[in-house]
């Protein structure tokens, strides 16, 4: 079928619709102001938190995802649907029930708190809450780029290397690391995004502290009762950063795009 | 795949909700989220005096509130939980003149099993307390840090904050969840659900602050009519003993 000119017209609407809140917020930004916002106190300490614990939750969110994506991929048991689907799940939940739900598991009355508590542990209004929140809603992209990336792995290639005599840890280390190569960017890439932009689930579980909980959507939050201009200012930040994500994942720098 | 499908499958079922028939909004009232009880009662009751009407109630903090005003969102009503947010709305001729509609206090809370032996609001200040705060930027948040500073011990409580909640509601949620010591909220917050859960102390009379809640009309209102008359019933004395009841002060 031709593509009808009405087609057309509305996808460009469509394209407006997603492009109009973005051009806003650059041509709204009051860039005389730039240096004096972005470098005040409270926007670099939540600059450097929110960098920090969204690489740390990536990182945790890899240690978590990696097990899971390959038994998801390459083994066959009951509930595997679930279980997937149950991974799946914080994509698609309200952050604030995440935190919610964080809360019920790790707070301080919540299902291990006794425990915690008991070893001296604390979590809720710590940066380690910032980083379990992050991860709980961060890490199913790298759990589903993974195990995409490992189901399209050739394992011919695993078998031949293991014909040869390679170990299972030099199989990993040279075959199959190196084919999971642009599944593995392209999952950090959004994990890490996801990550970053996290507010829901953060201030529910983590709380709003300069310095310790309060992450930069947080800061955009607070600044934009008291200072528009500055809120707006961090909002091209963070649009800027999510661009250069997608851009990433997009460019076919990580091999073909999906 | 298989996360898109879930998204889908959720959309469907929220939209498959058969739901209410659609009823036309007749009066859009921003309140602090401190009047979250008895504005949604006064709402109700406008509901049932004008049949079919429809009143959108936004609660959220009054600095979020003004935030939302300056940005040019439609409103009716406006009430804030200090004279300085309302007066800055004044002054940028987005509100007609205010009057005061109520008045409030503060207290403290903490979680009825008390895991920070919290006998009054000097133990905020006793080092590995665990307090939430309004942040400062909120009325309740403003408040509250003026009457530790009355009291003397701002800085050693500010050291104990563990979180600066978004709005004094976010302040009764940490308590009432036992997630922190001790919190400052504002005596209307003591619903009974939230009695239940915590321990209440009332702030030392010399510091006692006065939190005042001016009403005032959008200078350009949405709905003029249903504007007004939302105002008259909460002004009303129907409206002043909703307020009472939930432990506001009446000017």
């Amino acid at each position: 079928m031709r593509t009808p000119g009405l087609l057309v017209a509305l996808a460009v609407l469509a394209a407006a619709f997603f492009a109009l809140p973005l051009v806003g917020l650059v041509a709204e930004a009051p860039w005389s102001a730039v240096g004096g916002a972005l470098l005040s106190p409270r926007v670099t300490r939540a600059a450097l938190l929110s960098l920090g614990a969204s690489t740390a939750a990536v990182a945790l969110g890899l240690v978590l995802a990696f097990p899971l994506a390959w038994v998801l991929a390459r083994t066959r048991f009951p509930g595997r649907r679930w279980v997937r689907g149950l991974v799946l799940l914080p994509m698609v939940l309200p952050p604030v029930v995440a935190g919610v739900g964080l809360l019920t598991a790790f707070g301080r009355r919540g299902l291990l708190g006794g425990a915690l508590d008991a070893a001296g542990i604390s979590v809720p209004f710590t940066t380690f809450a910032v980083v379990l929140a992050a991860t709980f809603v961060s890490a199913p992209f790298l759990v589903v780029t993974l195990e995409a990336g490992l189901a399209g792995l050739d394992r011919g290639l695993e078998e031949a290397a293991a014909t040869l005599g390679a170990s299972d840890l030099r199989i990993l280390a040279t075959v199959i690391l190196p084919g999971l190569g642009p599944a593995l960017a392209a999952g950090i890439a959004l994990a890490w995004t996801r990550a970053l932009g996290e507010f829901g689930a953060t201030i529910t579980f983590a709380g709003n502290l300069r310095g310790r909980t309060q992450t930069l959507p947080l800061a955009v939050y607070e600044l934009l009762q008291t200072d528009a201009g500055a809120a707006i200012l961090v909002s091209v930040v963070l649009l800027a950063i999510c661009l250069a994500a997608v851009a990433l994942v997009r460019s076919g720098a990580f091999g073909e795009p999906r | 795949m298989t996360g898109a499908a879930a998204a889908a499958t959720c959309l469907a079922v929220f939209a498959c909700d058969p739901g209410e028939r659609p009823r036309a909004t007749d009066a859009t009232v921003l309140a602090a989220a401190s009047l979250a009880g008895p504005f949604e009662e006064i709402a109700e009751a406008y509901e049932r005096s004008r049949p079919g009407a429809r009143v959108a109630l936004e609660l959220a903090a009054s600095s979020t509130l003004a935030a939302q005003v300056r940005a040019g969102a439609r409103f009716d009503v406006l009430v804030t939980a200090d004279e300085r947010t309302m007066a800055a709305a004044w002054r940028a001729g987005l509100v007609e003149r205010p009057s005061t509609l109520a008045t409030n206090r503060l207290v403290v809370i903490a979680p009825s099993d008390d895991p920070g032996g919290v006998r009054g609001v000097e133990d905020l200040a006793r080092p590995g307390v665990r307090v939430v705060l309004a942040q400062a930027d909120v009325p309740a948040g403003a408040y509250a840090r003026a009457a530790l500073a009355a009291l003397g011990i701002e800085a050693e409580v500010e050291r104990n904050v563990v979180s600066n909640a978004l709005d004094v509601r976010g302040v009764a949620a940490a308590i009432s969840l036992g997630e922190a010591d001790a919190g400052i909220v504002y005596l209307s917050d003591l619903t009974p659900a939230l009695r239940g859960r915590v321990k209440v102390f009332p702030l030392p009379e010399r510091v006692s602050v006065r939190a005042v809640y001016p009403i005032a009309l959008a200078s350009s209102p949405e709905h003029p009519a249903g504007a007004r008359a939302f105002l008259d019933l909460a002004r009303s004395d129907a409206g002043r003993r909703i307020l009472a009841a939930h432990g506001f002060g009446l000017p």
